[in-house]
Formats: C-alpha cells, sequence, structure tokens
C-alpha cells in the first residue's frame, strides 16, 4: 500500500511524516529535479506502507517543477491513498489545493494538522459540517504531539477504493465544463480534471475548445484562470462560513516579534547581528575544528604509501563535513523551521534585487562567505530553476574562509590589510557585475517575489535533527568519493615527478598572461581540492615562509586575485553536481575558470603599468 | 536656477495673462506691488536669461521655457493652496507663496495625487496647471500606497500571466479584502489574505491596483 502526503508548505507535513515513519526513511531527489524526495515505510499490522513525502505547494498549475511532481506522482503512480495536509489556522487558503486534489479523482483523506494552535488562536472548526461538505474524511491532528496519527492511519486503510467527487462551480463555469468534456478523449486521466485544466489554460490548448473558453471569458468578463480562482475562493468561502467560527480574535505574543523583527530598521539591525554570529560561530568553530582534526588525523600516522594519499582525501573530507556543514544543516534547519528565513529575505528583497536575484537569496550569498559548500546547497530555498541557478553561480564566487586564508597570507600579511580589503571590494564589483550578467542571460522569466510569510514559532528539533543528519548523509555520500579521488589524482601527479611537466606546459598561461612565476600553475591544480592548498603547497615547493621572495607585490596582488575567482573547490563542485547536475556544474566551472584568468591577466598588465 | 524673485515675477506675468490682460511693465507694477524702474530692470534680466520676450510696443510675451517655468510653479501654488485648504487653513495663499519655491515636482505631483488630481483652486476657482502625465495612471492606487495597518479590496492585477496566476492561488483575486501589515521602503509589502500571510516583491506590488474600503 502506498500513501502520499500532500500540502502546502509550513503545514507540519515533515513532521507527519516523521512521526509516521521514524528512522525509516530515504531522502533523495526526484529523478531528473533538483527537489528533495522524502521516502519512508512503516509496519501496520502485517502490512508495510509506504509513505511519500510530495514537496510542498500552494496549487497543482504546474508553473514550478514541485508542482510538476505532485501532479505527475499523484496521477501516474496512482497512490492508493493521498492525505492533504492542512493548517487549521489557515484553512482558506489550504483549501485551494484541496480542491485541486479532489479534482484529480484519487482517494483523499485530509489531516487538519495544528489544531492545537488553532484552538489557541480561537479557530474553531467543526470537523463533521467540514467533512460532508469536501466529501472525504477529515481527521484532526496534531503531529508534533502525534495526536489523531492512529486514526488517520485507519482511515487511510479503509477509504483506499473511494474516490472523491469534485466541487461544484458556478452555472456559466459547469456549463463550459461539460462543453469540454464532451470533446476531449482524457486518455484515463480524469475527464473534468483536464477540462478544468483546458480552460484554466494550464494545461496547452487544442483549439477546438477555444471558443467554449472565449465565450465563459466573456460571460465573466475576466480572464478564465482568474474566474476559476475566484470560483475556488467562492466556494471555499462557503465551506469556511459553515465549517469554521472565529471564536476570539487572534492573540499574539509573537506578533511583536515579528514586527520588530521585519521593521525596516530594527529589523535589519538584527539581521546583520544575526548573521555576524552565524558567520563568526561556523567560521570559529569550523576553524577550530577543521585544524584540531586534521592535527588529530594526520599525527596519527604519516606514510609514504599512495593508499596514504586516500587516507588524506578521507580527513580531508571530514574536516569540511564535521566542522563546517553539520553546523550549517544544523543552524539552517533551526532558522528554516522558525521562519526567520522569510523575514530575512523580506527585509533585502529590495537590495538583492540589484544583484538580479530574490531576497532569499541573500541567505546562501552570506553563507557563502564561510564555506560555498553549504552556500550551494543553501540555494534550494530559492523557489524557481532561474533564481536558483542565479543564486548558485553566484554562492560559487564568493570568497570562502579558506580563500581569505590565502588573501590574507599572500596580500594582507606583506602588502598590509589596505590591499587586502582592495581585493574584496574588486570582488564585489565582480559580484554586482556577474549577477547583472546572469540576470540577462539565464533562461526563464524573472517573476517578482511572492512568498509565504510562515509564522513565527519555536522550531521542532525534532524535524531539525533529522533533516540535518539527512542532509549530511547525502552530501557525505557525493562529496566523499571525489574529495578522495581528487587528492589521490593529485598525490598520484606529484609521486611521478609530473608537477614539472605540468608546470612547464601550463607555463604559458601563468608565465606568460598572468605574468606569475612558473610553479603557480601546479599550486592552483592542487587548490582545486581544498583552496588554502595554493599557499601552503606554494611555501612548501619553493622551501620558504616568505611570500615576498617568491612574488614581487604586483605577483601577489594578480595570484589572489585568480584564487578567488578561479574554479569552485571540489566539495563545492560536489554539491554543485548534485544541486544543479553535471552540465551546468561544467559551464559554471569552465566559465570561472576561464573568467579569472582573463580578468588575472588584464590585471596583472594594468599592475605592471601603475 | 531662477531666484524666488524671479519666480514671482514669472508666476505674475502667468498670472496676468490669464486674466486676458495684455502683460506690461505697468500691470506688472501693479500686481508686484514695486516701481516701474525695478520692474523693468527685471524684465530686462528675464529676457536675457530667456525666459521672456519683451516686444517693442510694451507687451511682454513668455518664451516656451519661461511658459513651462511659469505653469510649474503656478501649478505648486495652486496645489499647495488647495492642499492647505484641505488641512482646514482659511489664510492660504501666502504660506502658499512662500512654500511653492521649496518644493520638488515629485512632492507636488504627490500632493496632486492625494487630493484626486484637482482641476480647480478651491479658494478662487482658478485653473490648475497639469503636470502632462496621464491623470488616469497617475490616479491608479496600487499596493505599494497604502498604508500599514490599512485594509483595502483588490480590485485586479495587471503584472504578467504567471505573477498573476500565482497572485490568484495565494488568495490575491478581485474583490478581496487584504490588510497590509508591513513595508520596506523599495521593498516588499507585506499582506494578510486569507488568514495567512505573504511577501509580494516591489515590481509587483506597484501592479495590483487596490481601493479604499471601511
Ligand atoms: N503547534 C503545532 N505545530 C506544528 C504541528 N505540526 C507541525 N508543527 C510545526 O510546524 C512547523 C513546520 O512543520 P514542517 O513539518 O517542517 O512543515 P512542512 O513545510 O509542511 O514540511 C514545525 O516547526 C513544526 O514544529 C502541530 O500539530 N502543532
Amino acid at each position: 500500500m502506498r500513501i502520499a502526503l500532500a500540502g502546502n508548505a509550513n503545514v507540519g507535513k515533515s513532521v507527519v511524516f516523521n512521526a509516521l515513519t521514524g528512522l525509516h526513511q530515504h531522502i533523495g531527489n526526484w529523478p531528473g529535479k533538483t527537489v528533495e524526495r522524502a521516502e519512508g515505510t512503516l509496519k501496520y499490522g502485517e502490512q508495510t506502507i509506504d509513505v511519500i513525502d510530495l514537496p510542498g505547494i500552494y496549487s497543482l498549475s504546474s508553473f514550478s517543477q514541485e508542482e510538476e511532481i505532485t501532479r505527475d506522482y499523484i496521477l501516474n503512480e496512482e497512490p492508493d491513498v493521498v492525505i492533504d495536509v492542512i493548517d487549521a489556522t489557515a484553512i482558506e487558503r489550504n483549501l485551494y489545493l484541496t480542491l485541486q486534489l479532489l479534482e484529480m479523482e484519487r482517494p483523499l483523506i485530509v489531516a487538519l494538522n495544528q489544531m492545537d494552535l488553532a484552538r489557541m488562536k480561537g479557530v474553531d472548526i467543526n470537523v463533521k459540517e467540514l467533512q460532508e461538505m469536501l466529501g472525504v474524511p477529515v481527521v484532526p491532528v496534531v503531529a508534533v504531539r502525534r495526536e489523531g496519527l492512529t486514526e488517520l492511519l485507519e482511515t487511510a486503510m479503509s477509504t483506499k477504493t473511494k474516490p472523491p467527487r469534485g466541487m461544484g462551480y458556478s452555472e456559466a463555469m459547469e456549463l463550459a465544463i461539460r462543453e469540454v468534456q464532451g470533446r476531449i478523449d482524457a486518455e484515463g486521466y480524469p475527464k473534468r480534471w483536464l477540462a478544468i485544466k483546458l480552460l484554466e489554460g494550464t494545461a496547452p490548448v487544442s483549439s477546438d475548445i477555444k471558443d467554449i473558453k472565449r465565450e465563459l471569458e466573456e460571460k465573466a468578463r475576466t480572464d478564465a484562470f482568474s474566474y476559476m480562482a475566484s470560483e475556488r475562493y467562492r466556494v471555499i468561502r462557503a465551506i469556511v462560513d459553515r465549517a469554521q467560527r472565529i471564536v476570539e480574535p487572534e492573540k499574539t505574543s509573537s506578533e511583536r516579534l515579528d514586527a520588530f523583527l521585519t521593521d525596516p530598521l530594527t529589523g535589519s539591525l538584527a539581521l546583520v547581528l544575526f548573521f555576524v554570529g552565524i558567520f563568526a560561530l561556523i567560521f570559529l568553530f569550523g576553524n577550530l575544528v577543521s585544524s584540531a582534526l586534521e592535527n588529530l588525523l594526520f599525527g596519527l600516522f604519516t606514510s609514504d604509501a599512495a593508499l596514504y594519499s586516500l587516507y588524506e582525501g578521507f580527513v580531508a573530507g571530514l574536516t569540511i563535513v564535521l566542522p563546517y556543514i553539520v553546523p550549517f544543516y544544523l543552524l539552517f534547519g533551526i532558522l528554516e523551521d522558525t521562519g526567520y528565513i522569510a523575514r530575512a529575505a523580506f527585509l533585502t528583497d529590495g537590495i538583492m534585487h540589484r544583484l538580479g536575484i530574490h531576497g532569499k537569496a541573500i541567505i546562501p550569498l552570506l553563507l557563502s562567505f564561510g564555506c560555498n559548500v553549504p552556500g550551494c546547497l543553501g540555494c534550494r530555498i530559492m523557489e524557481s530553476e532561474r533564481e536558483k541557478g542565479i543564486s548558485i553561480f553566484l554562492a560559487t564566487i564568493v570568497p570562502c574562509s579558506a580563500v581569505s586564508v590565502v588573501v590574507m597570507g599572500v596580500v594582507g600579511k606583506t602588502l598590509g590589510l589596505g590591499y587586502a580589503l582592495l581585493l574584496y571590494a574588486l570582488m564585489v564589483l565582480v559580484l554586482f557585475a556577474l549577477g547583472r550578467l546572469a540576470y540577462r542571460i539565464a533562461p526563464g522569466e524573472p517573476m517578482g517575489l511572492i512568498m509565504e510569510m510562515p509564522r513565527l514559532r519555536k522550531p521542532s528539533m525534532d524535524v531539525v535533527a533529522k533533516q540535518t543528519y539527512h542532509r549530511t548523509m547525502d552530501f557525505t555520500k557525493i562529496a566523499f568519493p571525489i574529495i578522495i579521488a581528487g587528492s589521490f589524482l593529485m598525490s598520484m601527479l606529484s609521486r611521478y615527478g609530473l608537477v614539472k611537466p605540468i608546470s612547464d606546459v601550463l607555463s604559458p598561461i601563468t608565465e606568460g598572461w598572468l605574468l606569475l612565476p612558473s610553479l603557480a600553475g601546479v599550486v592552483l591544480m592542487f587548490g582545486v581540492v581544498r583552496k588554502e592548498l595554493t599557499l601552503t603547497m606554494l611555501l612548501a615547493l619553493y622551501g620558504t615562509t616568505s611570500i615576498s621572495s617568491i612574488m614581487s607585490a604586483p605577483q601577489m596582488l594578480t595570484f589572489a586575485l585568480v584564487v578567488m575567482l578561479y574554479t569552485p573547490c571540489l566539495s563545492t563542485i560536489a554539491a554543485l553536481l548534485k544541486e544543479i547536475g553535471v552540465k551546468r556544474t561544467i559551464h559554471i566551472v569552465l566559465f570561472e575558470t576561464l573568467f579569472a584568468l582573463a580578468l588575472g591577466g588584464v590585471f596583472a598588465r594594468i599592475l605592471v603599468l601603475l | 536656477m531662477l531666484s524666488e524673485n524671479e519666480e514671482e515675477y514669472l508666476e505674475a506675468i502667468y498670472a496676468i495673462g490669464e486674466s486676458y490682460e495684455k502683460p506690461g511693465i505697468r500691470s506688472l507694477s501693479e500686481v508686484m506691488g514695486v516701481s516701474k524702474a525695478s520692474v523693468s530692470e527685471m524684465v530686462k534680466k528675464l529676457n536675457e536669461k530667456g525666459y521672456i520676450r519683451h516686444e517693442r510696443y510694451g507687451a511682454i510675451v513668455f518664451t516656451p521655457e519661461g511658459l513651462d517655468i511659469a505653469r510649474g510653479i503656478k501649478r505648486k501654488h495652486r496645489l499647495l493652496e488647495s492642499f492647505l485648504y484641505f488641512l482646514g487653513k482659511k489664510e492660504v495663499h501666502d504660506e502658499a507663496c512662500r512654500l511653492e519655491h521649496g518644493i520638488s515636482d515629485e512632492s507636488a505631483d504627490a500632493i496632486c495625487r492625494f487630493l484626486g488630481s484637482p482641476d480647480r483652486c478651491p479658494d478662487d476657482g482658478r485653473a490648475i496647471p497639469k503636470c502632462g502625465k496621464d491623470c488616469h495612471e497617475c490616479l491608479k492606487k496600487t499596493l505599494t500606497w497604502v498604508i500599514p495597518g490599512k485594509k483595502v479590496r483588490i480590485t485586479g492585477t495587471e503584472c504578467g500571466r504567471k505573477a498573476s496566476m500565482r497572485l490568484n492561488e495565494m488568495g490575491v483575486v478581485a474583490g478581496e479584502v487584504v490588510k497590509v501589515i508591513s513595508r520596506v521602503p523599495h521593498g516588499p509589502v507585506e499582506v494578510e489574505v486569507k488568514g495567512t500571510r505573504i511577501a509580494i516583491g516591489d515590481g509587483l506590488a506597484k501592479k495590483i491596483l487596490v481601493e479604499e474600503c471601511e
């Protein structure tokens, strides 16, 4: 038996999913998509039940990957029951999706979640009435306290064969739907559902219904889609009027905090403090733990064996995952679950638009200053593919803490902090310029921000912990093989004396174009494994501790700039592969490398002229 | 840049012209309450600056630039008068005379929009010169105009198809009453709709038409 969970974002779907499946979960991606897919199993008596957590969506008009996934899953995979999780404190908006799900004619159960909060807010829902009006079972649930879940399961087991009927709309609409139904061949899909989609214009319109649509639009004096939306909301209004009573006006303790956090002045201040705090935390904690781990694990034993490099790669991976990735996922998950991320996006949307993206991207971009990996992974909060692509691209350009170590070690220490800051200023300019460029050339249509502002609340540590665990494991599976293989390859190169030949091959670029010392080429290559290696290797290869004995001042600046800009490191590439696939990862790596070389060469020549 | 005094002269010439008289040294000296000698001097100066032409037989006519400026100042003057009148002031002329030189075009336009693009001054019934833009466009109330805390009714959207569909689905449909919760300057607007809150980016909010409701 298979159960699918559907519903709006922030209704408590993950909590229901976790409560149902416990630890028997598998988190991955939907095939060919960049959307998280969570699947799990549970035992009910003798029976094994598969539960799939569909992505959070507001409607089924198929604008987004998430909506497409949900639609295709329900129609093509035909789960035995769909459980629509709705938020009892906002049923009016939530029922919009419910009506659409009803039209898909799969057995449906409504899980009326967050009943505790609804009661607190003085929202009184007559479950019987709601059930009668919707024509499907409605089960009140408090997922965080596991209340009502058994009943939900029992209902799911018993209703699996009864498909629901849709809602009736206005006469004009029903007439149009009937006429369309009479003309189409639904090829096994629910006919009424397809007819409505054709009228709405959310399925490609075949020409022979255009006249019906036009007639409807004339009668409604608006376009068919907004008419349908209004109709749905009219029906919902009627349901809500009968099934819901507001007993007392909402009393609001979090309201004041919310007002404080979204106020342009106090909110911005809080935002800056928050992120400086988080940044400092991840940076300090990360550096501390990462060097401690390195000392510990490399201190255990050393060897010249070829296999030792595999161990080195493993340690390198560990020093990324434990100190940076885990805390990131944890903090990020907490922020996500409190609803704060929406507030941060709200405040910064105006500014971020100049970069060509939504306010939401502020979070991954800021995190990228610590480490690009969480930055890239954080871009999944962007709602459209386009926005996600642009912000991931920008996130890989932000100089991470390892790059900062190089910039400080090469430029800051010898030429002074001022020059280092100059490089950072240049980076910000580059970021804006590339943001604009990406805005122009990225495929898809830019769309303004439309984002739900979820209620502020205490995070559920259960949800956060599970998410952190699954996301970390997920990352590890992809990143470790790449990092280990990368280190192995690099150590093989030096073992078989290929360092010098490679430098010679690269010398037209390094010496000829970038005006750098010849060994810089090899160093930059090894830097792909981990960026801070560029500095340590450079010093090691020349057998010195002073940069100024290797490079002149202009060379230092050029070198630092190239390190800042060129290809993302292996861990970031792993994250990119996971998030945006092979093709676009290659595009980003190639573009950034070529861009760094081009800009570096020009920069070097300008420096020489000065 | 013109001095306040120069602006006052241009305004006076405009006002005399409005009452179908020929502005000349004498009528100006009467209106401004100064000697003909100082009027002549100022007229000469404005003539040299290219805002007016002093014809040989004594009449003063505007150049196109001069007329633009004079109209603009008169517009500000009368809008300010109307506004002060709206605020409950009785003696509005002198105060408007002082304010008109300091107020920016944008603020004057905002006052115009606020008053619903009035045609005539409430005190003497004279015509308020228009700014030349489409009043209908300008008077449209959008979501970005609403003061946080107020409720408004959605009357329509003028954004792209996708965005408008998305808004529809989130409950922003024509006829719906929404409450504006907060707004970031040049940033998004937060509204309460159907028991939930959503943030709408600045660009989109500018395309959502609303009307006041009680
Ligand atoms: N008070 C209360 N909070 C809940 C309930 N169910 C979920 N939540 C909270 O709602 C938030 C969002 O839940 P989540 O499952 O992440 O939402 P999703 O986006 O639908 O997956 C979490 O902070 C939960 O703790 C409930 O029944 N009562």
